[in-house]
Protein backbone atom coordinates (compact mmCIF):
# COMPACT_ATOMS: atom_id res chain seq x y z
CA UNK A 1 0.00 0.00 0.00
CA UNK A 2 0.98 3.28 -0.43
CA UNK A 3 0.68 6.44 1.06
CA UNK A 4 -1.95 8.67 -1.21
CA UNK A 5 -3.13 12.23 -0.52
CA UNK A 6 -6.26 11.34 0.61
CA UNK A 7 -4.57 8.89 3.02
CA UNK A 8 -5.42 9.70 7.02
CA UNK A 9 -2.75 10.72 9.10
CA UNK A 10 -3.45 8.23 11.09
CA UNK A 11 -6.18 5.47 11.05
CA UNK A 12 -6.89 3.13 14.10
CA UNK A 13 -9.12 0.81 13.54
CA UNK A 14 -10.42 -1.42 16.60
CA UNK A 15 -7.35 -1.48 18.33
CA UNK A 16 -6.96 -4.00 20.45
CA UNK A 17 -3.90 -4.47 23.16
CA UNK A 18 -4.10 -7.12 25.71
CA UNK A 19 -0.70 -7.36 28.36
CA UNK A 20 0.41 -10.82 29.31
CA UNK A 21 -1.30 -11.45 32.36
CA UNK A 22 -4.70 -10.32 30.82
CA UNK A 23 -4.82 -6.72 31.24
CA UNK A 24 -6.52 -5.52 28.32
CA UNK A 25 -5.44 -2.05 28.25
CA UNK A 26 -6.91 -1.36 25.03
CA UNK A 27 -10.10 -2.44 23.95
CA UNK A 28 -11.65 -1.31 21.06
CA UNK A 29 -10.24 1.67 20.13
CA UNK A 30 -11.46 3.54 16.88
CA UNK A 31 -9.51 6.96 15.59
CA UNK A 32 -9.06 8.81 12.34
CA UNK A 33 -6.71 11.54 12.25
CA UNK A 34 -6.50 13.94 9.45
CA UNK A 35 -3.07 15.39 7.97
CA UNK A 36 -1.92 18.67 9.38
CA UNK A 37 -4.64 19.03 12.55
CA UNK A 38 -3.52 18.52 16.17
CA UNK A 39 -5.24 15.15 17.94
CA UNK A 40 -5.37 15.18 21.39
CA UNK A 41 -6.51 11.93 23.66
CA UNK A 42 -7.55 13.23 27.05
CA UNK A 43 -7.94 10.44 29.80
CA UNK A 44 -7.36 9.47 33.47
CA UNK A 45 -4.49 7.88 34.31
CA UNK A 46 -4.42 4.07 33.42
CA UNK A 47 -7.27 5.02 30.49
CA UNK A 48 -4.78 3.09 27.53
CA UNK A 49 -3.48 6.76 26.18
CA UNK A 50 0.06 5.30 26.14
CA UNK A 51 -0.29 1.92 24.89
CA UNK A 52 -2.18 2.90 22.00
CA UNK A 53 0.59 5.33 21.37
CA UNK A 54 3.48 2.19 21.91
CA UNK A 55 1.10 0.71 18.90
CA UNK A 56 1.25 3.64 16.52
CA UNK A 57 4.75 4.07 17.15
CA UNK A 58 5.75 0.55 16.23
CA UNK A 59 7.18 -0.44 19.72
CA UNK A 60 4.40 -2.74 20.99
CA UNK A 61 2.21 -5.00 18.11
CA UNK A 62 -1.81 -4.89 18.37
CA UNK A 63 -3.36 -7.86 20.05
CA UNK A 64 -6.22 -6.98 17.17
CA UNK A 65 -7.47 -4.34 15.22
CA UNK A 66 -5.53 -2.24 12.40
CA UNK A 67 -3.46 0.75 12.60
CA UNK A 68 -1.87 2.53 9.49
CA UNK A 69 0.27 6.02 9.20
CA UNK A 70 -0.62 8.23 6.29
CA UNK A 71 -1.60 4.45 4.75
CA UNK A 72 1.21 2.59 5.78
CA UNK A 73 0.43 -0.97 8.43
CA UNK A 74 2.43 -0.86 11.29
CA UNK A 75 2.97 -4.77 10.88
CA UNK A 76 3.35 -4.84 7.78
CA UNK A 77 5.46 -1.50 7.29
CA UNK A 78 6.62 -1.18 10.19
CA UNK A 79 9.87 0.78 8.83
CA UNK A 80 7.86 3.38 6.79
CA UNK A 81 5.84 4.21 9.98
CA UNK A 82 9.16 4.88 11.72
CA UNK A 83 10.13 6.73 9.28
CA UNK A 84 6.82 9.05 9.09
CA UNK A 85 6.93 9.17 12.97
CA UNK A 86 8.23 11.12 15.08
CA UNK A 87 7.83 10.09 18.61
CA UNK A 88 8.43 11.34 21.74
CA UNK A 89 7.84 9.05 25.11
CA UNK A 90 6.10 10.12 28.35
CA UNK A 91 8.74 9.74 30.58
CA UNK A 92 12.57 11.97 29.01
CA UNK A 93 14.85 9.18 27.45
CA UNK A 94 18.44 10.38 27.32
CA UNK A 95 21.71 8.93 27.50
CA UNK A 96 23.82 10.77 30.62
CA UNK A 97 26.79 10.32 28.92
CA UNK A 98 26.18 11.73 25.54
CA UNK A 99 25.82 15.72 24.94
CA UNK A 100 22.42 17.41 23.57
CA UNK A 101 24.31 17.57 20.34
CA UNK A 102 25.29 13.83 20.18
CA UNK A 103 21.92 13.08 21.17
CA UNK A 104 21.14 14.53 18.10
CA UNK A 105 23.91 13.14 15.46
CA UNK A 106 22.83 10.12 17.16
CA UNK A 107 19.15 10.83 16.06
CA UNK A 108 20.06 11.71 12.54
CA UNK A 109 22.51 8.65 11.73
CA UNK A 110 19.77 6.07 12.94
CA UNK A 111 17.11 7.75 10.25
CA UNK A 112 19.58 7.93 7.77
CA UNK A 113 19.82 11.85 6.86
CA UNK A 114 22.60 12.57 5.32
CA UNK A 115 26.07 13.97 7.31
CA UNK A 116 25.59 17.64 5.57
CA UNK A 117 21.76 17.67 5.54
CA UNK A 118 22.09 16.72 9.25
CA UNK A 119 24.21 19.26 10.74
CA UNK A 120 22.07 22.33 9.26
CA UNK A 121 18.91 20.72 10.50
CA UNK A 122 20.75 20.10 14.21
CA UNK A 123 21.37 23.81 14.12
CA UNK A 124 17.68 24.76 13.49
CA UNK A 125 16.18 22.37 16.20
CA UNK A 126 18.66 23.63 18.44
CA UNK A 127 17.55 27.35 17.89
CA UNK A 128 14.12 26.41 18.03
CA UNK A 129 14.22 24.34 21.23
CA UNK A 130 16.73 27.00 22.86
CA UNK A 131 19.34 24.95 23.11
CA UNK A 132 22.39 26.51 21.28
CA UNK A 133 24.72 27.57 23.89
CA UNK A 134 24.36 24.41 25.67
CA UNK A 135 24.95 22.14 22.51
CA UNK A 136 28.12 20.40 23.66
CA UNK A 137 27.23 20.37 27.37
CA UNK A 138 26.28 16.73 28.86
CA UNK A 139 22.77 16.22 29.53
CA UNK A 140 23.58 15.08 32.60
CA UNK A 141 23.64 18.78 34.26
CA UNK A 142 20.43 19.93 32.29
CA UNK A 143 17.25 20.50 34.18
CA UNK A 144 13.99 18.84 33.79
CA UNK A 145 12.92 21.67 31.17
CA UNK A 146 16.19 21.02 29.16
CA UNK A 147 15.79 17.60 28.71
CA UNK A 148 12.82 17.54 27.82
CA UNK A 149 13.02 20.38 24.74
CA UNK A 150 16.13 18.20 23.70
CA UNK A 151 13.87 14.94 23.83
CA UNK A 152 11.50 16.94 21.65
CA UNK A 153 14.09 18.08 19.35
CA UNK A 154 15.46 14.29 18.77
CA UNK A 155 11.97 13.48 17.89
CA UNK A 156 11.44 16.40 15.49
CA UNK A 157 14.98 16.34 13.52
CA UNK A 158 13.68 13.70 10.61
CA UNK A 159 10.75 15.77 9.84
CA UNK A 160 8.34 13.56 10.84
CA UNK A 161 4.67 14.07 9.14
CA UNK A 162 3.54 12.75 12.25
CA UNK A 163 4.62 13.28 15.25
CA UNK A 164 3.49 12.21 18.44
CA UNK A 165 4.00 13.40 22.29
CA UNK A 166 2.94 11.24 25.03
CA UNK A 167 2.05 14.48 27.55
CA UNK A 168 4.48 16.74 26.17
CA UNK A 169 4.43 19.03 29.01
CA UNK A 170 4.45 17.39 32.36
CA UNK A 171 6.87 18.77 34.85
CA UNK A 172 7.21 21.89 32.59
CA UNK A 173 7.04 25.85 34.03
CA UNK A 174 4.79 27.74 32.32
CA UNK A 175 7.29 29.44 30.32
CA UNK A 176 8.52 26.27 29.13
CA UNK A 177 4.89 25.09 28.81
CA UNK A 178 4.23 27.57 26.35
CA UNK A 179 7.36 27.53 24.33
CA UNK A 180 5.91 23.99 23.24
CA UNK A 181 2.71 24.54 22.68
CA UNK A 182 4.35 27.43 20.07
CA UNK A 183 6.25 24.08 18.59
CA UNK A 184 3.22 22.66 18.21
CA UNK A 185 1.44 25.27 16.72
CA UNK A 186 4.56 26.07 14.30
CA UNK A 187 4.65 22.53 13.26
CA UNK A 188 0.97 22.16 12.20
CA UNK A 189 1.37 25.44 10.35
CA UNK A 190 3.83 23.55 8.33
CA UNK A 191 1.48 20.22 7.67
CA UNK A 192 2.60 17.87 10.63
CA UNK A 193 0.23 16.00 11.98
CA UNK A 194 0.27 15.86 15.75
CA UNK A 195 -1.42 13.07 18.00
CA UNK A 196 -0.65 14.54 21.70
CA UNK A 197 -1.77 13.13 25.61
CA UNK A 198 -2.29 15.32 27.96
CA UNK A 199 -4.00 15.71 31.57
CA UNK A 200 -4.20 19.26 31.20
CA UNK A 201 -7.62 20.86 30.17
CA UNK A 202 -6.44 24.09 29.30
CA UNK A 203 -3.78 22.57 26.92
CA UNK A 204 -6.13 20.32 24.99
CA UNK A 205 -8.59 23.56 24.86
CA UNK A 206 -5.14 25.81 23.26
CA UNK A 207 -4.12 23.32 21.30
CA UNK A 208 -6.45 20.79 20.05
CA UNK A 209 -8.31 20.68 16.43
CA UNK A 210 -9.77 17.47 17.58
CA UNK A 211 -10.10 15.65 20.82
CA UNK A 212 -10.93 11.88 21.86
CA UNK A 213 -11.91 11.09 25.33
CA UNK A 214 -10.76 7.51 26.09
CA UNK A 215 -11.48 5.92 28.92
CA UNK A 216 -11.57 2.04 29.58
CA UNK A 217 -9.01 1.50 26.38
CA UNK A 218 -12.13 3.51 24.28
CA UNK A 219 -13.15 6.30 22.43
CA UNK A 220 -15.85 7.72 25.04
CA UNK A 221 -16.30 11.14 23.11
CA UNK A 222 -14.83 12.85 20.47
CA UNK A 223 -14.85 16.04 18.65
CA UNK A 224 -13.55 19.79 18.53
CA UNK A 225 -13.64 21.39 22.15
CA UNK A 226 -16.57 23.47 20.96
CA UNK A 227 -18.51 20.41 19.69
CA UNK A 228 -17.99 18.40 23.35
CA UNK A 229 -18.81 21.10 25.03
CA UNK A 230 -22.25 21.92 22.92
CA UNK A 231 -22.43 17.96 23.35
CA UNK A 232 -23.34 18.80 27.32
CA UNK A 233 -26.21 19.81 26.51
CA UNK A 234 -26.50 22.81 29.27
CA UNK A 235 -24.33 25.91 31.02
CA UNK A 236 -23.45 25.97 34.40
CA UNK A 237 -23.14 28.42 37.13
CA UNK A 238 -19.92 27.88 39.57
CA UNK A 239 -20.10 28.94 43.03
CA UNK A 240 -17.31 29.40 45.20
CA UNK A 241 -18.26 28.36 48.93
CA UNK A 242 -14.91 29.07 50.61
CA UNK A 243 -15.38 26.17 52.91
CA UNK A 244 -16.48 22.93 53.72
CA UNK A 245 -19.50 21.23 51.62
CA UNK A 246 -23.44 21.93 52.60
CA UNK A 247 -25.45 19.67 54.62
CA UNK A 248 -27.07 17.60 52.64
CA UNK A 249 -30.54 19.33 53.23
CA UNK A 250 -28.98 22.70 51.54
CA UNK A 251 -28.04 21.03 48.49
CA UNK A 252 -31.89 19.40 47.94
CA UNK A 253 -33.19 22.66 48.43
CA UNK A 254 -30.39 24.17 45.82
CA UNK A 255 -31.55 21.40 43.77
CA UNK A 256 -35.03 22.14 43.88
CA UNK A 257 -34.29 25.93 42.51
CA UNK A 258 -36.25 26.97 39.51
CA UNK A 259 -34.30 25.95 36.40
CA UNK A 260 -31.47 23.06 37.98
CA UNK A 261 -31.20 20.15 36.01
CA UNK A 262 -28.02 18.99 38.40
CA UNK A 263 -25.87 19.62 41.25
CA UNK A 264 -22.29 19.10 41.44
CA UNK A 265 -19.90 18.97 44.82
CA UNK A 266 -16.57 19.72 43.53
CA UNK A 267 -14.31 20.40 46.36
CA UNK A 268 -15.08 23.59 48.07
CA UNK A 269 -17.66 24.27 44.95
CA UNK A 270 -20.60 24.01 43.98
CA UNK A 271 -22.05 23.48 40.39
CA UNK A 272 -25.42 23.85 38.90
CA UNK A 273 -25.81 22.53 35.22
CA UNK A 274 -29.00 24.41 33.68
CA UNK A 275 -30.44 25.64 30.21
CA UNK A 276 -29.38 29.41 30.80
CA UNK A 277 -27.33 30.04 33.26
CA UNK A 278 -27.53 33.93 33.33
CA UNK A 279 -30.89 33.05 34.54
CA UNK A 280 -30.15 31.06 37.00
CA UNK A 281 -27.18 32.97 38.63
CA UNK A 282 -29.55 35.36 40.32
CA UNK A 283 -31.88 32.91 41.94
CA UNK A 284 -28.82 31.11 42.97
CA UNK A 285 -26.97 34.32 44.63
CA UNK A 286 -30.16 35.43 45.83
CA UNK A 287 -30.88 31.98 47.27
CA UNK A 288 -27.16 32.24 49.65
CA UNK A 289 -28.17 35.72 50.69
CA UNK A 290 -31.30 34.98 52.59
CA UNK A 291 -28.90 32.27 54.56
CA UNK A 292 -27.06 34.48 57.38
CA UNK A 293 -23.45 33.29 57.88
CA UNK A 294 -23.47 31.19 54.72
CA UNK A 295 -21.46 34.37 52.15
CA UNK A 296 -20.40 33.25 48.84
CA UNK A 297 -16.72 33.72 47.53
CA UNK A 298 -17.44 33.85 44.08
CA UNK A 299 -19.85 33.16 41.48
CA UNK A 300 -19.03 32.52 37.90
CA UNK A 301 -21.64 31.43 35.47
CA UNK A 302 -21.11 30.28 31.12
CA UNK A 303 -20.88 27.08 28.95
CA UNK A 304 -19.28 24.00 30.09
CA UNK A 305 -15.40 23.84 30.37
CA UNK A 306 -13.67 20.75 28.53
CA UNK A 307 -12.95 19.74 32.35
CA UNK A 308 -16.72 19.85 33.10
CA UNK A 309 -17.45 17.62 29.97
CA UNK A 310 -14.72 15.45 30.64
CA UNK A 311 -15.65 14.70 34.67
CA UNK A 312 -19.17 13.72 33.27
CA UNK A 313 -17.86 11.29 30.63
CA UNK A 314 -15.35 9.69 32.93
CA UNK A 315 -17.18 9.78 36.18
CA UNK A 316 -13.99 9.98 38.28
CA UNK A 317 -15.53 12.59 40.79
CA UNK A 318 -18.30 11.75 43.51
CA UNK A 319 -21.59 13.13 42.05
CA UNK A 320 -24.40 14.40 43.57
CA UNK A 321 -27.38 13.68 41.06
CA UNK A 322 -30.60 15.75 41.57
CA UNK B 1 23.66 -4.33 3.85
CA UNK B 2 24.90 -0.79 3.81
CA UNK B 3 22.60 0.50 6.25
CA UNK B 4 23.21 -2.26 8.55
CA UNK B 5 26.53 -1.28 8.55
CA UNK B 6 25.87 2.57 9.14
CA UNK B 7 23.40 1.54 11.88
CA UNK B 8 25.97 0.12 13.65
CA UNK B 9 28.63 1.72 13.38
CA UNK B 10 26.48 5.30 14.56
CA UNK B 11 25.05 3.37 17.95
CA UNK B 12 28.84 1.79 18.25
CA UNK B 13 30.40 5.58 18.18
CA UNK B 14 27.80 5.92 21.35
CA UNK B 15 29.28 3.27 22.98
CA UNK B 16 33.02 4.99 22.17
CA UNK B 17 31.50 7.72 23.58
CA UNK B 18 30.88 5.97 26.92
CA UNK B 19 33.76 4.40 27.22
CA UNK B 20 35.39 8.24 26.74
CA UNK B 21 33.36 9.76 29.22
CA UNK B 22 33.45 7.08 31.83
CA UNK B 23 37.02 7.59 32.35
CA UNK B 24 36.96 5.03 35.99
CA UNK B 25 35.74 2.27 34.37
CA UNK B 26 37.93 2.74 31.58
CA UNK B 27 41.00 2.58 34.12
CA UNK B 28 40.03 0.16 36.40
CA UNK B 29 39.01 -2.10 32.84
CA UNK B 30 42.73 -1.69 31.86
CA UNK B 31 44.39 -1.89 35.52
CA UNK B 32 42.31 -5.36 36.22
CA UNK B 33 43.75 -7.80 33.90
CA UNK B 34 47.81 -6.16 34.76
CA UNK B 35 46.84 -6.50 38.52
CA UNK B 36 45.97 -10.44 37.74
CA UNK B 37 48.82 -10.55 35.63
CA UNK B 38 51.62 -8.84 38.03
CA UNK B 39 50.19 -10.32 41.15
CA UNK B 40 49.58 -14.34 40.36
CA UNK B 41 52.15 -14.50 37.50
CA UNK B 42 55.13 -13.57 40.34
CA UNK B 43 53.33 -15.34 43.05
CA UNK B 44 53.11 -18.70 41.01
CA UNK B 45 56.48 -17.86 39.06
CA UNK B 46 58.11 -18.11 42.05
CA UNK B 47 57.29 -21.58 43.32
CA UNK B 48 57.48 -23.03 39.63
CA UNK B 49 60.67 -21.75 39.40
CA UNK B 50 61.70 -23.58 42.78
CA UNK B 51 60.03 -26.92 41.71
CA UNK B 52 62.02 -26.47 38.19
CA UNK B 53 65.40 -26.56 40.16
CA UNK B 54 64.83 -30.47 40.88
CA UNK B 55 65.55 -32.33 37.48
CA UNK B 56 62.37 -34.51 38.42
CA UNK B 57 59.78 -31.64 38.97
CA UNK B 58 61.34 -29.66 35.61
CA UNK B 59 60.69 -32.59 33.65
CA UNK B 60 57.09 -32.94 34.69
CA UNK B 61 56.64 -28.87 34.15
CA UNK B 62 57.84 -29.28 30.94
CA UNK B 63 55.68 -31.94 30.02
CA UNK B 64 52.30 -30.69 31.59
CA UNK B 65 53.19 -27.09 31.22
CA UNK B 66 54.97 -27.10 28.16
CA UNK B 67 57.49 -24.61 29.91
CA UNK B 68 58.77 -23.62 33.20
CA UNK B 69 58.15 -19.90 32.77
CA UNK B 70 54.98 -19.67 34.46
CA UNK B 71 54.32 -15.89 33.50
CA UNK B 72 53.96 -16.48 29.56
CA UNK B 73 52.13 -19.65 30.81
CA UNK B 74 49.55 -17.11 32.61
CA UNK B 75 49.37 -14.56 30.18
CA UNK B 76 47.35 -16.87 27.74
CA UNK B 77 44.10 -17.09 30.43
CA UNK B 78 45.07 -13.59 31.80
CA UNK B 79 44.14 -12.75 28.04
CA UNK B 80 40.99 -14.88 27.43
CA UNK B 81 39.61 -14.30 30.79
CA UNK B 82 39.88 -10.23 30.26
CA UNK B 83 38.19 -10.68 26.74
CA UNK B 84 35.24 -13.53 28.86
CA UNK B 85 34.66 -10.29 31.02
CA UNK B 86 34.22 -7.83 28.45
CA UNK B 87 32.03 -10.06 26.65
CA UNK B 88 29.92 -11.16 29.29
CA UNK B 89 29.44 -7.99 31.17
CA UNK B 90 28.82 -7.04 27.10
CA UNK B 91 25.11 -6.55 27.95
CA UNK B 92 24.81 -3.93 30.74
CA UNK B 93 23.92 -0.96 28.23
CA UNK B 94 21.33 -2.64 27.04
CA UNK B 95 20.36 -3.52 30.38
CA UNK B 96 20.50 0.09 31.30
CA UNK B 97 18.67 1.32 28.18
CA UNK B 98 15.96 -0.70 29.12
CA UNK B 99 14.97 0.45 32.16
CA UNK B 100 15.85 4.19 31.22
CA UNK B 101 13.41 4.03 27.72
CA UNK B 102 16.10 5.24 25.83
CA UNK B 103 15.94 1.64 24.32
CA UNK B 104 12.25 2.47 22.93
CA UNK B 105 13.36 5.74 21.47
CA UNK B 106 16.07 3.44 19.40
CA UNK B 107 13.47 1.19 18.27
CA UNK B 108 10.87 3.38 17.36
CA UNK B 109 13.59 4.82 14.67
CA UNK B 110 13.88 2.72 11.40
CA UNK B 111 16.86 1.37 12.59
CA UNK B 112 18.07 -2.69 11.45
CA UNK B 113 17.61 -4.23 14.70
CA UNK B 114 20.76 -6.78 14.52
CA UNK B 115 22.30 -3.56 14.75
CA UNK B 116 21.77 -2.76 18.44
CA UNK B 117 22.91 -6.47 18.89
CA UNK B 118 26.20 -6.07 16.51
CA UNK B 119 27.29 -2.40 17.87
CA UNK B 120 27.67 -4.08 21.26
CA UNK B 121 29.73 -6.60 19.58
CA UNK B 122 31.57 -4.68 17.56
CA UNK B 123 32.50 -2.00 20.67
CA UNK B 124 33.43 -5.10 22.76
CA UNK B 125 36.23 -6.10 20.19
CA UNK B 126 37.37 -2.95 20.22
CA UNK B 127 37.73 -2.56 23.69
CA UNK B 128 38.84 -6.32 23.97
CA UNK B 129 42.16 -4.85 21.52
CA UNK B 130 42.77 -2.13 23.44
CA UNK B 131 42.95 -3.87 26.31
CA UNK B 132 44.81 -7.10 24.58
CA UNK B 133 47.30 -4.72 23.21
CA UNK B 134 48.11 -3.19 26.63
CA UNK B 135 48.83 -6.19 28.59
CA UNK B 136 50.72 -7.60 25.53
CA UNK B 137 53.32 -4.70 26.30
CA UNK B 138 52.79 -5.09 29.96
CA UNK B 139 53.42 -8.85 29.39
CA UNK B 140 56.61 -8.19 27.47
CA UNK B 141 58.21 -5.87 29.68
CA UNK B 142 57.48 -8.60 32.06
CA UNK B 143 59.29 -11.08 29.93
CA UNK B 144 56.33 -12.61 27.92
CA UNK B 145 57.82 -12.59 24.52
CA UNK B 146 56.52 -15.53 22.08
CA UNK B 147 58.90 -17.34 19.23
CA UNK B 148 56.90 -15.67 16.39
CA UNK B 149 55.14 -12.87 17.36
CA UNK B 150 52.80 -13.02 14.77
CA UNK B 151 51.54 -16.29 15.33
CA UNK B 152 51.32 -15.08 18.71
CA UNK B 153 49.29 -12.21 18.18
CA UNK B 154 46.99 -13.36 15.03
CA UNK B 155 46.63 -16.42 17.63
CA UNK B 156 45.22 -14.24 20.26
CA UNK B 157 43.05 -12.03 17.99
CA UNK B 158 41.02 -14.84 16.03
CA UNK B 159 40.43 -17.48 19.42
CA UNK B 160 39.10 -13.72 21.39
CA UNK B 161 37.13 -12.78 19.17
CA UNK B 162 35.37 -16.36 18.51
CA UNK B 163 34.88 -16.62 22.41
CA UNK B 164 33.70 -13.59 22.79
CA UNK B 165 30.99 -13.44 19.81
CA UNK B 166 29.04 -16.60 21.37
CA UNK B 167 29.50 -14.89 25.35
CA UNK B 168 28.43 -11.32 23.58
CA UNK B 169 25.36 -12.64 22.32
CA UNK B 170 24.15 -14.58 25.18
CA UNK B 171 24.88 -11.78 27.30
CA UNK B 172 22.58 -9.29 25.30
CA UNK B 173 19.90 -12.18 25.32
CA UNK B 174 20.25 -12.06 28.85
CA UNK B 175 19.99 -8.20 28.98
CA UNK B 176 16.67 -8.52 26.79
CA UNK B 177 15.53 -11.16 29.08
CA UNK B 178 16.11 -9.77 32.51
CA UNK B 179 14.13 -6.89 33.49
CA UNK B 180 16.13 -5.22 36.05
CA UNK B 181 20.24 -4.64 36.08
CA UNK B 182 20.55 -5.90 39.59
CA UNK B 183 19.20 -9.72 38.83
CA UNK B 184 21.93 -9.06 34.89
CA UNK B 185 24.92 -8.41 37.50
CA UNK B 186 24.24 -11.15 40.19
CA UNK B 187 23.78 -13.78 37.29
CA UNK B 188 26.57 -12.78 35.35
CA UNK B 189 29.18 -12.34 38.59
CA UNK B 190 28.09 -15.89 39.47
CA UNK B 191 29.04 -17.03 36.21
CA UNK B 192 32.30 -15.66 36.16
CA UNK B 193 34.68 -17.40 39.01
CA UNK B 194 33.38 -21.16 38.34
CA UNK B 195 34.38 -20.13 34.43
CA UNK B 196 37.34 -18.75 35.33
CA UNK B 197 38.63 -21.77 38.29
CA UNK B 198 37.58 -24.65 35.50
CA UNK B 199 39.53 -23.33 33.01
CA UNK B 200 43.40 -24.39 32.25
CA UNK B 201 43.92 -20.48 33.44
CA UNK B 202 46.89 -21.23 36.20
CA UNK B 203 47.00 -24.25 35.48
CA UNK B 204 47.05 -26.91 32.80
CA UNK B 205 44.13 -29.38 31.92
CA UNK B 206 46.14 -32.16 32.76
CA UNK B 207 47.24 -31.09 36.06
CA UNK B 208 43.72 -31.00 37.04
CA UNK B 209 41.52 -33.26 39.49
CA UNK B 210 39.97 -35.73 36.61
CA UNK B 211 36.55 -33.89 37.53
CA UNK B 212 37.65 -30.16 37.05
CA UNK B 213 39.32 -31.33 33.91
CA UNK B 214 36.15 -32.73 32.84
CA UNK B 215 34.59 -29.39 33.38
CA UNK B 216 36.58 -27.50 32.01
CA UNK B 217 36.14 -29.55 28.60
CA UNK B 218 32.50 -27.73 28.57
CA UNK B 219 33.90 -24.21 29.07
CA UNK B 220 34.29 -22.37 26.12
CA UNK B 221 37.26 -20.40 27.92
CA UNK B 222 39.19 -23.81 27.48
CA UNK B 223 39.16 -23.67 23.69
CA UNK B 224 40.44 -20.02 23.22
CA UNK B 225 43.29 -20.71 25.86
CA UNK B 226 44.59 -23.62 24.45
CA UNK B 227 45.72 -22.40 20.99
CA UNK B 228 46.88 -19.36 22.06
CA UNK B 229 48.89 -20.80 24.78
CA UNK B 230 50.56 -23.00 22.02
CA UNK B 231 51.01 -20.45 19.93
CA UNK B 232 52.88 -17.81 22.92
CA UNK B 233 54.88 -20.81 24.26
CA UNK B 234 55.46 -24.02 22.17
CA UNK B 235 58.17 -24.19 20.62
CA UNK B 236 57.20 -24.12 16.85
CA UNK B 237 53.61 -23.11 17.88
CA UNK B 238 52.96 -26.88 18.16
CA UNK B 239 50.17 -29.28 16.17
CA UNK B 240 48.06 -27.44 13.69
CA UNK B 241 44.81 -29.92 14.68
CA UNK B 242 44.92 -28.16 17.57
CA UNK B 243 43.95 -24.68 16.07
CA UNK B 244 41.58 -26.36 14.24
CA UNK B 245 39.95 -28.39 16.52
CA UNK B 246 39.35 -25.38 19.21
CA UNK B 247 38.08 -22.86 16.43
CA UNK B 248 35.94 -25.55 15.05
CA UNK B 249 34.79 -26.08 18.46
CA UNK B 250 34.54 -21.98 19.15
CA UNK B 251 32.60 -21.94 16.38
CA UNK B 252 30.22 -24.52 17.22
CA UNK B 253 29.51 -22.42 20.48
CA UNK B 254 28.84 -19.50 18.66
CA UNK B 255 26.40 -20.94 16.29
CA UNK B 256 24.79 -22.51 19.12
CA UNK B 257 24.61 -18.95 21.46
CA UNK B 258 23.24 -17.00 18.16
CA UNK B 259 20.68 -19.53 17.58
CA UNK B 260 19.34 -19.07 21.08
CA UNK B 261 19.78 -15.48 21.20
CA UNK B 262 17.82 -14.84 18.31
CA UNK B 263 14.54 -16.61 19.22
CA UNK B 264 15.16 -14.57 22.36
CA UNK B 265 15.40 -11.39 21.26
CA UNK B 266 12.88 -11.73 18.31
CA UNK B 267 10.01 -11.93 20.71
CA UNK B 268 11.24 -9.24 22.55
CA UNK B 269 11.68 -7.09 19.78
CA UNK B 270 8.32 -8.33 18.21
N1 LIG C 1 3.87 -3.22 30.20
C1 LIG C 1 2.68 -3.40 30.77
N2 LIG C 1 2.32 -4.60 31.27
C2 LIG C 1 1.12 -4.80 31.84
N3 LIG C 1 0.18 -3.85 31.97
C3 LIG C 1 0.47 -2.62 31.50
C4 LIG C 1 1.73 -2.33 30.88
N4 LIG C 1 1.72 -1.03 30.51
C5 LIG C 1 0.53 -0.54 30.89
N5 LIG C 1 -0.23 -1.49 31.48
C6 LIG C 1 -1.61 -1.32 31.98
O1 LIG C 1 -2.41 -0.89 30.91
C7 LIG C 1 -3.35 0.09 31.33
C8 LIG C 1 -3.21 1.32 30.47
O2 LIG C 1 -1.96 1.93 30.71
P1 LIG C 1 -1.46 3.19 29.88
O3 LIG C 1 -0.06 3.43 30.27
O4 LIG C 1 -1.75 2.95 28.44
O5 LIG C 1 -2.40 4.33 30.45
P2 LIG C 1 -2.35 5.89 30.18
O6 LIG C 1 -3.68 6.26 29.66
O7 LIG C 1 -1.18 6.27 29.37
O8 LIG C 1 -2.20 6.43 31.68
P3 LIG C 1 -1.36 7.70 32.23
O9 LIG C 1 -2.24 8.87 31.98
O10 LIG C 1 -1.27 7.42 33.69
O11 LIG C 1 -0.05 7.76 31.52
C9 LIG C 1 -3.09 0.31 32.80
O12 LIG C 1 -4.04 -0.45 33.53
C10 LIG C 1 -1.71 -0.22 33.02
O13 LIG C 1 -1.59 -0.73 34.32
MG1 LIG D 1 0.53 7.39 29.69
Amino acid sequence: MSSSPESPALSVQGLVKEYPGGVRAVDGLDVLVKPGEVFVFLGPNGAGKSTTIRCVVTLAAPTAGSIAVYGHDVLREPDAVRRLVGYVPQEVALDRYLTARQHLELSARLYGIPRREASQRIESVLELVELRDRADDGVKGFSGGMKKRLDIACGLLHRPRLLVLDEPTVGLDLQTRYKVWDFVRALRDEGVSVLLTTHDMEEADELADRIAIIDHGRVQSQGSSAELKASYGGEMVKVDLGREPLEEADCKALASLEGVREVQRRGRSLLFVTANARDLAPRVAEWFEGRAGQPLRGLSFGPPSLGDVFLRITGHEIRDES
Amino acid sequence: MKKLAADTWAQTRRWLVHLRQDRMALTLGIIQPLILLALVGPLLDHVVRDASQVEELRRLLRERFATTDYLSFLFSGIAVFTVLVNSILGGIPIVFDRETGFMEKILAAPVSRLSIVLSRFVYVVLYSCLQLGIISLVGALLGVRPENPWLAGGTLLLFTVLLSAGITVLSLALAFVFPHHSIFFAITGFLLSPLLVLSPTFVARSSMPAWMSAAATFNPMTYAIEPIRAAFIVPGGGQAALYLHCALALLAFDIVCVALAVRTIKRRLA
